[in-house]
């Protein structure tokens, strides 16, 4: 299968990089990884007339640990989930990127691709929103920081402006707990559904805070605010954990499609939302 | 575009256009088909390469992203990649082939970066998880991967030993 024919850019720097965004604006789009736009492309869901290749540009590929966690965009997966200081410092994230499709994708498939592309699908979105995290976006009039709660619109939808760049990811909420909860069938490494959950408590016992999100049960993914302001100060058992799962109706929509019908979907999210938040809990005590 | 591409220590410049595949630049622009197109939509594996050591999909790679960098397929001449060609053929790990080219160059890839891990079933059924065979089960590639570093460990002490 071929894409439709477009014509394909690699600049070397940012400045070249931030022209040719200017020049072509909608009808062009940045090219990370490839992992999510090219099937879309051969598939022709989409077409887009001019495709700008990022991986000549230096230092867009890092991970750091300072006061935060700072990791470039271009950064592949694969050492995402190979990275000591990730594994040490974002439990949540080291998980999650493990988790992500399957070998291959994972060495050519980036944290920045997956965040931008924004399919419903993608893990990281999820994984954003449970942490915190911070974008740093530049384009040729400057720079500026937007919280991944603002980022993530619609299905293949973000905050960005058809000229902006993600330069970088933070991190504040590092020394957590975390984990991944991805329920797949053995027929696509997609999610049928996820759920992403950082942790940290008090020395009694009690949640200090928590970020709690969810992979493809909307058009995006969804942080669950309710479910996170209810839990601070508790202790999560049986009854909580129940309770704040019953805080997402607003957020889930859920359907009867080839992986279930919806009661049958909700009992498994249901089953998968109450052990994750006990097992990130007994993993934290 | 022009492309300067490496494949299996041979360097090769072409003039392609954008939206030809890494797949379809080795298959019909330097006739390498060992390299197999399944499914065409990143799932089977079939079309597994290294790309400077790193396995990737290669139908999902534009052959673009590829300039200036090195590829490894099926065709290279390497005694590693020989000794897991016939560890498969000895432990019967293909019935009609397609999926093999796939399974054998992650096989090299999962071989070669097991580091101080056991190379056991769970290793090797966590890094097959991007290719699908739909003959054999999978039971026989486990055990032609095993048997592979079992060959190339032994190759290893003799070379010491020597
Ligand atoms: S042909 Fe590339 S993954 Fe199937
Ligand atoms: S041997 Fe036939 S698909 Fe694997």
């Amino acid at each position: 299968m071929y894409p439709e024919k477009f014509q394909y850019f690699a600049p070397s720097d940012m400045a070249s990089l931030e022209e040719l965004l200017d020049k072509y604006k909608d009808d062009s789009k940045i090219l990370a990884g490839g992992q999510s736009i090219i099937p879309l492309l051969k598939m022709r869901f989409t077409s887009i007339p001019n495709i700008i290749d990022i991986s000549n540009i230096s230092g867009l590929s890092f991970i750091k640990h300072n006061n935060n966690l700072e990791i470039g965009p271009m950064t592949r997966t694969a050492e995402v989930a190979a990275s000591n200081t990730i594994s040490v410092n974002c439990p949540l994230l080291f998980d999650a990127a493990g988790k992500v499709a399957d070998p291959q994708v994972r060495n050519m498939g980036t944290i920045g691709g997956d965040i931008c592309e924004a399919d419903p699908r993608n893990d990281m979105p999820a994984v954003m929103l449970a942490l915190n995290a911070e974008f740093e976006i530049t384009n040729s009039s400057g720079k500026r920081t937007l919280n991944s709660s603002e980022f993530f619109k619609d299905a293949y939808t973000t905050a960005l402006d058809s000229n902006d760049i993600l330069t970088k990811i933070s991190i504040k909420n590092t020394g957590y707990h975390g984990k991944y909860f991805k329920y797949t069938t053995l027929a696509s490494d997609f999610a049928v559904f996820a759920v992403a959950i950082n942790m940290k408590l008090n020395s009694d016992g009690t949640v200090k805070d928590i970020g709690i999100a969810l992979t493809n049960v909307s058009s995006t993914a969804v942080k669950a605010e309710e479910a996170e302001t209810y839990l601070i100060g508790k202790k999560i058992d049986d009854k909580t954990s129940e309770e704040a799962f019953n805080k997402l109706s607003n957020i889930i929509e859920l359907d009867d499609d080839y992986n279930g019908t919806k009661e049958d979907k909700e009992k498994i999210l249901k089953n998968i939302f109450v052990k994750g938040l006990k097992e990130v809990y007994g993993d934290s005590k | 575009m022009m492309v300067n591409i490496r494949v299996n220590g041979k360097q090769y410049k072409k003039d392609i256009e954008p939206r030809l595949l890494l797949v379809n630049f080795l298959r019909d622009e330097l006739n390498l088909t060992g390299t197999h197109i399944g499914c065409d939509t990143s799932n089977c594996g079939a079309c597994t390469v290294l790309m400077d050591g790193k396995s990737v999909k290669s139908c999902t790679v534009l052959a673009m992203q590829a300039n200036n960098h090195e590829i490894t397929t099926i065709e290279h001449e390497d005694p590693e990649l020989d000794a897991i060609k016939d560890a498969y053929v000895e432990e019967q790990g293909l019935q009609c082939g397609f999926c093999t080219p796939g399974m054998i160059i992650e096989s090299f890839y999962l071989l070669k970066n097991a580091g101080d891990k056991e190379v056991d079933d769970d290793y090797i059924k966590k890094n097959l998880r991007g290719n699908l065979c739909r003959c054999t089960g999978y039971r026989s590639i486990i055990d032609s991967i095993k048997k592979a570093n079992k060959n190339i460990k032994e190759r290893e002490e003799i070379h010491v030993s020597r």
